[in-house]
């Protein structure tokens, strides 16, 4: 009955390890909750960006509006102008870029300005 | 007879190795208690940094800070804006009286947040002037000095007398029947700071009457001592200090938590700041 005696210094290093890795487990998920609420701001600070591009180009006159991209902190904002309606109105649509873990990704987000007064 | 009992090797290998991993779970406790702690602090200011960047846009979106007469922006700095603020929309039932100054309009506001307030609002009213051009159309700025009720709207229909002062050119003889009439209060939005020492972003209504501001009321907060920050624009993306040039409203909030434990154990407030811009919808354009 050799096993009644204890655990052998295997067992208490396996069992060791697995407790650790249950709880390097746990530890992780409060880092991925922490990236998951910064990426959220992020989603609305790209948002805001977007939305205050289209902002900026509905105060401009029609004839002075041109296409462009610009750098905002670490986002390229670029923008882009169509005339719609026999030249009464014009299509604006702008894009952020934004550096993720692998690449990156577009945000696009677009309006319609009047052209009449 | 091993089995009688550890030695104190044993023991102390033992003790060791449970000192050790106890030791290692009870900071990975701490740390995801401040963690959670951080994070709903985070998930708090970042909701109130996206309700100013809700309500902000929404107030100041339909300013026209261009009219021809004066300013919808009445006073501007970086840490507050003072605006009129649209509160109800009538419409004349009958010609104006022009000796004494005197509008009647349809008791019930066609639209609006609330009835009008003789001791809060001012009025625009349209004159129309010549019917056949819209060159002369100008709205009529004063102030709605006193109110009273009445059945002398056209089928004896409930009426509201707005008794006016201090008209502004082209005055009420361009004035028909019929024309809208938009009150409006003077309201600021601002940071102030609270008797704890707590920043929020304020709003109050100047009060016509008494000649004061009401008691401030706070919209959201708490924010950062720098937490609110409004840039003005003129059409071409120049920063202005002029209010009628004003065409866009850069706006910053940054938002403060309350004092939480930081992941190496100090003690600090974590901010969170927003960036919007707002342009003017109701401007003259071009």
């Amino acid at each position: 009955m050799k096993n009644e005696k204890g655990f052998t210094i295997i067992e208490v290093i396996i069992a060791v390890i697995v407790l650790s890795v249950g709880l390097l487990g746990l530890a992780s998920t409060s880092a991925l909750v922490t990236r998951m609420i910064a990426q959220g701001h992020r989603y609305t600070e790209i948002a805001a960006m977007g939305q205050g591009k289209l902002e900026e180009l509905r105060v401009v006159n029609c004839t002075q509006m041109s296409s462009g991209s610009e750098m905002q902190g670490n986002y390229v904002v670029a923008w882009t102008i169509v005339s719609i309606a026999g030249g009464d109105g014009m299509l604006i649509a702008s894009g952020v870029q934004s550096p993720t873990g692998t690449g990156y990704r577009w945000d696009v987000f677009s309006s319609i300005v009047s052209c009449k007064r | 007879m091993k089995n009688k009992g550890f030695t104190i090797i044993e023991v102390l290998v033992a003790l060791v190795i449970f000192a050790v991993v106890s030791g290692s779970i009870y900071q990975i406790l701490i740390q995801n208690e401040r963690t959670y702690r951080q994070q709903a602090e985070r998930v708090t200011i970042n909701s109130n940094v996206r309700t100013a960047l809700a309500i902000l846009p929404g107030e100041l979106r339909e300013l026209n800070a261009s009219d021809a007469l004066q300013s919808d922006i009445v006073g501007m700095s970086s840490d507050f804006i003072q605006y009129k603020a649209m509160r109800n929309l009538y419409f004349l039932c009958q010609d104006p009286d022009v000796g004494p100054g005197d509008i009647t309009v349809w008791a019930n506001p066609w639209y609006g947040t609330r009835a009008m307030d003789s001791d809060l609002d001012s009025v625009f009213v349209f004159a129309d002037g010549s019917e056949a051009s819209r060159n002369d159309d100008r709205w009529v700025h004063a102030g709605a000095k006193q109110l009273s009720t009445g059945t002398d709207c056209p089928g004896g229909a409930a009426s509201l007398e707005i008794r006016l002062q201090g008209i502004s050119a082209p005055g009420l003889a361009a004035v028909r029947n019929g024309a809208p009439v938009r009150g409006y209060e003077v309201v600021q939005l601002s940071l102030y700071e609270d008797a704890l020492g707590d920043y929020w972003l304020g709003r109050n209504s100047w009060r016509k009457g008494g000649s004061n501001w009401t008691a401030i009321e706070p919209l959201l907060g708490p924010l950062s001592a720098t937490g609110l920050q409004f840039t003005y624009y003129d059409t071409l993306g120049v920063v202005t200090a002029v209010p009628r040039d004003v065409a866009r409203i850069g706006v910053t909030v940054e938002g403060e938590s309350n004092m939480v434990r930081t992941s190496s154990g100090g003690v600090g407030t974590i901010t969170v700041d927003l960036v919007t811009s707002i342009a003017l919808r109701n401007n003259v354009r071009f």
